[in-house]
């Protein structure tokens, strides 16, 4: 078929030429060049150019392969013609000649006619098991002869009884309060409570066996077992990572807010929705999820200003990186750079995520408290005071410390430009901020032009971050006039900062700070933040500058007013009881709030382009743009904020929506009964920690690398029951779906070996039996500490530090893991990322560097030489025989209750004689120290 | 491939049972199964080690058969100046003082100064006659024994994530560290030490610490153990306040309660290993002293290293220098000896990131470091141990060619450096890669550092597209999705 149509060359002549045929000018040109790579074979960069569909669509890249009827809009085009090394195409030495690219520009021009392939392409249809939507599963018929308690162990005994495998005998009961006690609170059960549940459960084995759970499910220590099984998943770290791995001093408060929402048994639709949008739905820690990963500080990111954007870049990463392991159980992170290579995830989908969460940063925030809050009583009272001391001061200059900043306060003055002239040899500089007299920083909204002179030699830090509000980037203006060799003496410039505005304003107070992120974070023993001293503030009036500050004569005038010093001494007084009691930023996140559009003009101001500026914080609202190849130099189109497309994840939403209502959309997405992920990820998690393995092995990766599961109707099953309880009660319940899982004969049944079982199943994945499996890290400290009487009870609040204090750029070192203000449970040491605390770490107690939804199990020598050598446990073994020896005076029955305490049994004739014997000759502890270190200790069973 | 005769025949009895790997490594053999049913995407199939669980530190064989048995990572942190040590680079002396157009107007610590020239006079060293400085004399005397390659690359000009990227192929925390790694892959040719050891310098721990020789997703029994001749194994040895023989109870009360308990699951793996794990533990007690105790060695040995320096960072480095070779003498597969540490020490030259003073500060880090580390590579030599053992001396980057913005130091520069390799399975006296005139950037065969990485692991015969591991969703490999094995340095 010929056509004529309007082909307009190079130079714009138009000619009438015969249109460009596909299948004998275009077809050889691809198959001779291009399929061998990009066929139906190899897809390198995932492109395929055998098909017109796939060609439309382009690779990994993201672009459009061919734009139908526009040549130069044509990715293909691109690398045909570029002579960028790494793009070029074809791959290799050899290159389409000219006609050859101007017939495929002529082709692709009048619309890329494929003859055949001109009708859109059939929807491909989602064949991840995991999208599909959950359907309640049909119930198998029962199975004669088997013990059973509830429907799981139908679904269980169907598909044994398919193996040829049979359900275990019921565990003894000792085993079973141990094995469940575990499970529900991490501890193992006291002798007494043993005692009390053997007894009950000989008369009434099923009621004693379901008060059992509702007790230990009603226990305060449940939350704290399950809060690490989340912490461990998020990775959440009390540092930042990176080389200063700052300390997050406030991020405690979001670990309690999960011990309390396990507790508490907060639905886990609402759990989700307020770890996303907390600040918005009355949970403010509960965004401490969000910014639960490493960050690296701004302090050790030096000057490149691509360095900063793939920085910010990077943190985002990590919160998509958080939410999609943890509630989707989908790798998103993967689709950054190119289209996602196994699932159906695009790289659209990845930064239409991300424009969920623009309006996030790696910064402390003031949680939004109730207005009946204390924190916000006692803020609002102490500033009051504040205000009344200072009215007495009115008309006089003086300077107040903030901690974090200097205040410095003079009598309200209209001028154009202020100048602050430093007289001291070092000068390090984060922030200045000049308020108005109803304390507004009037730098984050009027128009002014800023100069610094640090005399050219030091300019270590163009100076926009000095103005920008944001905290951090502590050497936004540094001068160090001692690092000088030749610093010349007669030169009597000091360095300064001039502040001109374009219109004069009313003027009241500035602040002056050197590292507002250390004050709030993490103070270093070698470099706490110092005030500011040794300047001079200038106004201009008239003509000239005036002085209205000067540091030197307020020292001066120090000295010799003694009222005006009384008065200081009372307002330093409340700032620092303000400082402890009223309102603090937390490690929680922080959001750029509506109310600030206006000075985030401000900071969309801040010169990305420039090869000289420093981002503190990128543009608000702004678009997000889709990163090529996940590179910042390259932006693509600009998307919508929304969840993945594959689950009909459009939130509707356009670019400019308020981002606190985009999260809160997103989590309504996320948490809808009917997602298909949410359900299935959380019962499969809950079940991981209740039997050891998940029904989905890979319990954050539902995707197609993932693991497929063992029992797919069962798992639906769950997920619907989850979000839709037959018996009308409360959906999304996560205390409701461990009753029902550990009420299962499955969790009740014996560990005990059976050859031809495991011949069969050496795995139990088929839970024939309960499967015996080691205890964590957490399992085998809080309880040792618990059977030697010295395990505090405390729940919730700060954590305790086994390091040191840290220098700047140095290291965490292990300080003390064994005194008594480490005896609490686990969970309360604080989490420093990358570190070893010389004890645990080797029980692959996460560094939080990673994801872990399932911990490790491994065996090493250190284990052992931790586990025998080091203080904590000898300490401990001599705290455990002293308290055996308060228990009885007979060294027979101290080894009895030794059992007791540790295995939740007696000792059988040989061990009570072997122990007996050591305890003779060596002393109680050395029995007790050995005992620590047995197989028995660490195996739940 | 398991030794037979250095397995317990209840090892060997479980190595014979199907299945005994699929309980060690849990999901990650589920997906293998899936990906081999299921066909992978790709037609590179994961190699996974026949890992015995109740000594980890087995010895396995390799993908292919190569020289090197054992590896020597020597790690300089702090950036080293390739243009002041082995990249001589003329041009320097004639534009000396001057900016020509094209170099960078901001780099890492901010505005940039004038080319300088090196700061110390380069002369020839042997028969290839290869130009190295003053600063690295030692070295250079060694120069027919190297493999120099000059256009390493790095895509971090940060320390830290710089060292992750060196070291783990990430820039981020939290992956596998090229040791680990290789130990999880060969096990280890002495089952009486850890299969990799890291040796920190005797200043501290270098600025992405534990993260250089963590094991990431790996299991833990493949993380280096780090010690040195100043920092000893933490717990190793028993309490004062215990007795030897109330030490020894313990330890045999633990096994017989062990040996009870294992009546009731006699089939447990994971069981057996733990006990496993206390033989290793107190074999460790016996074998670490030992191999610390280098008093024994010569004079001659002393000397060599420069152990008898007067000063105390070069002696105590000539220390970890000789504890280094006794341990790759034992069998230890990996072993990553520092030399710099992490910016605290207090003194101003912890490690080699030379911003100010470039001959103070790398002219002190050299004196520290040259003759010790050439005392270990000769020792290594006139012993035989570089027919097996491969040496890698490598830096997170190098240094800018001209000095910092009104300052006396020379910055970050990830976009061309220098590092080297020798020994088993390298080229001797040879030279790859270039970088342009003034030693700024790589040019001729740029090496990427998944490159070099993917080489280290070829010279150790394993093969980095293979060496996987799955975790959360993707095979992760030490080159992430790249790397080409650089063929021109293989012997």
């Amino acid at each position: 078929m010929l056509t004529l149509s309007v082909f307009v060359d190079a130079k714009g002549n138009e000619a009438n030429v015969v249109a460009v045929d596909f299948e004998t000018q275009i077809k050889s040109i691809f198959q001779d060049n291009c399929l061998d790579c990009h066929g139906v074979e190899f897809q390198e960069s995932g492109f395929r150019a055998d098909n017109r569909w796939d060609l439309v669509d382009g690779g990994d890249s993201g672009e459009a392969g061919i734009v139908p009827g526009d040549p130069d809009q044509s990715y293909l085009i691109e690398v045909l013609t570029t002579d960028d090394e790494d793009l070029s195409m074809p791959y290799g030495d050899d290159h389409l000649t000219d006609t050859q690219i101007n017939l495929i520009r002529r082709w692709i021009a009048e619309g890329a006619i494929w003859p055949g392939q001109m009708e859109a392409r059939e929807e491909e249809e989602v064949t991840l098991w995991s999208l599909q939507p959950i359907e309640r599963s049909d119930i198998p018929e029962a199975l004669d002869g088997h013990v059973r308690h509830n429907d799981i162990d139908r679904f269980l005994q169907c598909a044994m009884s398919e193996k040829g495998l049979l359900p275990s005998k019921p565990a003894t009961p000792r085993d079973l309060l141990r094995r469940l006690s575990v499970t529900l609170t991490g501890f193992y059960p006291s002798p007494k409570e043993l005692v009390d549940f053997e007894k009950a459960f000989h008369d009434h084995p099923d009621a004693a066996y379901e008060a059992a759970v509702d007790r230990l499910l009603a226990s305060p220590h449940f939350g704290e077992r399950w809060a690490q099984h989340w912490l461990d998943v998020i990775r959440w770290g009390e540092t930042t990572g990176g080389e200063a791995n700052l300390y997050r001093k406030y991020a405690w408060p979001y670990r309690d807010y999960v011990i309390d929402a396990f507790n508490e048994d907060l639905p886990y639709d609402q759990f989700v929705r307020e770890q996303l949008a907390g600040d918005v739905l009355g949970a403010p820690m509960a965004t401490g999820y969000l910014v639960a990963g490493p960050n690296i500080p701004k302090s050790s990111m030096g000057n490149r200003v691509e360095d900063h954007m793939i920085a910010r870049g990077n943190r985002l990463d990590q919160t998509i990186q958080t939410i999609s392991a943890s509630v989707l159980g989908m790798t998103v992170g993967c689709a950054r750079c190119h289209d996602h290579k196994f699932d159906p995830i695009s790289i659209e989908d990845y930064y239409s995520m991300k424009a969920v969460f623009e309006d996030l940063e790696y910064e402390p925030r003031i949680p939004e408290y109730p207005e009946d809050h204390p924190r916000v009583i006692a803020d609002r009272r102490l500033r009051h005071e504040v205000d009344e001391l200072r009215s007495s001061l009115h008309g006089s200059t003086w300077i107040e410390d903030w901690g974090a900043f200097q205040q410095v306060r003079f009598p309200e003055t209209k001028t154009n430009t202020v100048r602050i002239t430093f007289w001291a040899d070092r000068v390090v500089l984060d922030e200045i901020e000049i308020l108005d007299a109803k304390g507004r920083n009037l730098l984050l909204y009027e128009d002014f032009e800023l100069t610094a002179i640090d005399q050219g030699r030091t300019a270590n830090r163009p100076n926009k971050s000095l103005v920008d509000g944001a905290y951090g980037g502590w050497r936004s203006f540094q001068v160090n006039l001692k690092d000088m060799n030749k610093r010349d003496p007669s030169n009597k410039l000091q360095p300064w900062i001039e502040i001109s505005f374009k219109e004069s304003q009313e003027i009241a107070a500035i602040n002056l700070s050197q590292n507002r992120e250390y004050f709030y974070l993490s103070p270093y023993d070698d470099y706490p933040p110092q005030p500011i001293r040794f300047f001079n503030v200038e106004v201009e009036e008239g003509a000239g500058l005036k002085p209205i500050a000067n540091w030197f004569a307020f020292q001066k005038r120090l000295k010799s007013d003694a009222s005006l010093k009384a008065t200081l001494d009372e307002i330093q007084k409340k700032i620092s009881l303000l400082n402890k009691t009223g309102l603090k930023p937390m490690f929680i996140g922080n959001f750029v709030k509506p109310e600030d559009d206006l000075r985030s003009v401000k900071r969309s101001s801040t010169d990305l382009s420039s090869a000289t500026g420093y981002i503190s914080i990128l543009a608000f609202p702004g678009d997000t743009q889709v990163l090529k190849r996940g590179d910042v130099t390259t932006p693509g189109e600009v998307v919508q904020p929304s969840g993945l497309s594959v689950i009909d994840g459009g939130l509707e939403l356009e670019t400019n929506y308020p981002n606190p209502e985009r999260r809160v959309e997103f989590a309504a997405w996320l948490t809808s009964p009917s997602h298909p992920l949410t359900p299935r990820v959380m019962v499969n998690r809950i079940w991981h920690h209740v039997f050891g393995r998940g029904l989905v092995s890979t319990g954050s990766d539902f995707g197609q690398a993932g693991a497929k599961p063992d029992h797919p109707e069962l798992l639906d099953w769950l997920a619907n029951e989850f979000v839709s309880p037959e018996d009308g009660r409360e959906p999304w319940s996560v205390k409701r779906m461990i009753k029902l899982m550990v009420m299962s004969h499955a969790f009740r049944q014996s560990s005990e070996p059976n050859a031809k079982h495991i011949a069969i199943d050496s795995d139990s994945v088929y839970l024939w039996r309960y499967k015996p499996r080691r205890v964590s890290a957490e399992v085998i400290r809080d309880n040792i500490l618990r059977v030697t009487g010295r395990l505090s009870g405390q729940i919730g609040g700060r954590g305790f530090n086994i390091y040191g204090p840290k220098k700047q750029f140095g290291h965490w070192h292990m300080k003390d893991n064994y005194s008594e203000f480490t005896w609490r449970r686990l969970i309360y040491q604080d989490r420093m990322r990358r570190t070893d605390d010389e004890l645990f770490s080797v029980f692959d107690l996460p560094d939080c560097g990673q994801i872990r939804d399932k911990r490790a199990i491994s065996t090493t020598p250190l284990q052992a030489l931790n586990l025998l050598n080091s203080e904590f446990i000898i300490s401990q073994s001599e705290y455990l025989a002293s308290e055996l020896a308060e228990h009885s005076d007979d060294p027979e029955i101290q080894i009895e209750r030794c059992f007791e305490l540790l295995f939740g049994r007696s000792p059988s004739e040989v061990e009570q004689a072997a122990c007996f014997e050591i305890a003779a000759s060596d002393g109680l502890a050395v029995v007790c120290r050995a005992l620590f270190n047995t197989n028995e200790f660490t195996l739940l069973n | 491939m398991n030794d037979a005769h250095n397995l317990t025949p209840r090892g060997l009895r479980l190595l014979n049972r199907r299945g005994f790997t699929q309980s060690f490594l849990g999901g990650g053999l589920s997906l293998m199964t899936l990906l081999n049913s299921d066909g992978y995407a790709s037609d590179v199939k994961p190699l996974r080690p026949q890992i015995d669980p109740e000594n980890p530190y087995a010895p396995r064989s390799p993908h292919f058969d190569m020289p090197a048995k054992k590896v020597l990572v020597i790690n300089l942190p702090g950036a080293v100046s390739q243009v002041d040590t082995f990249d001589y680079k003329p041009a320097l002396e004639k534009y000396h003082g001057k900016k020509p157009p094209g170099l960078p107007e901001v780099t890492f610590g901010g505005p940039t100064g004038k080319l300088h020239k090196p700061f110390w006079k380069f002369r020839q060293y042997g028969e290839c006659g290869k130009m190295v400085s003053d600063l690295v004399p030692h070295l250079g005397a060694l120069s027919d024994d190297l493999c120099f390659i000059h256009s390493m690359t790095s895509e971090s000009s940060n320390h830290p994530q710089a060292e992750n990227f060196l070291n783990t192929g990430f820039i981020m925390e939290g992956f596998p560290s090229f040791g680990a790694w290789t130990a999880y892959a060969l096990g280890s040719e002495n089952s009486e030490l850890p299969a990799f050891i890291s040796i920190n310098d005797p200043r501290g721990m270098p600025r992405s610490g534990r993260n250089n020789w963590g094991n990431g997703f790996l299991p833990a029994a493949y993380q280096g153990t780090d010690f040195g001749i100043s920092s000893p194994v933490k717990n190793l040895t028993r309490p004062e306040r215990l007795s030897e023989s109330a030490d020894q109870k313990t330890v045999d009360l633990v096994k017989k309660m062990n040996d009870l308990h294992m009546e009731r699951f006699p089939e447990d793996s994971d069981l057996a290993a733990r006990i496993a794990s206390y033989e290793l533990a107190g074999r460790m007690q016996m074998s670490v002293p030992e191999v610390m105790d280098i008093r024994g060695e010569p004079e001659h040995i002393h000397k060599l290293y420069g152990t008898d320096s007067g000063s105390d960072n070069k002696r105590l480095y000539a220390q970890n220098c000789i504890l280094a070779r006794r341990l790759l003498e034992r069998g230890v597969r990996v072993v990553q000896l520092f030399n710099g540490s992490d910016a605290s020490g207090g003194n101003g030259i912890t490690n080699w990131d030379s911003h100010t003073k470039m001959e103070k500060t790398h002219g002190m880090q050299g004196e520290i470091m040259d003759q010790p580390t050439a005392g270990l590579i000769a020792d290594m030599k006139q012993r035989g141990m570089l027919e097996d053992t491969l040496v890698v001396w490598a830096t997170e980057f190098g240094r800018t060619p001209f000095l910092q913005g009104f300052g006396t130091g020379r910055d970050h520069n990830p976009s061309g450096f220098t590092c080297f390799l020798a020994g088993a399975g390298v080229k001797k006296g040879f030279s790859y890669g270039e970088s342009d005139e003034w030693g700024f950037k790589a040019e001729v065969d740029k090496v990427e550092m998944y490159d070099f990485n993917a080489t280290i692991l070829h010279l150790m015969g394993l093969d980095h597209e293979r060496l996987s591991y799955y975790h959360n969703g993707i095979e992760r490999r030490l080159t992430n999705v790249h790397g080409h094995v650089i063929k021109d340095v293989l012997a």
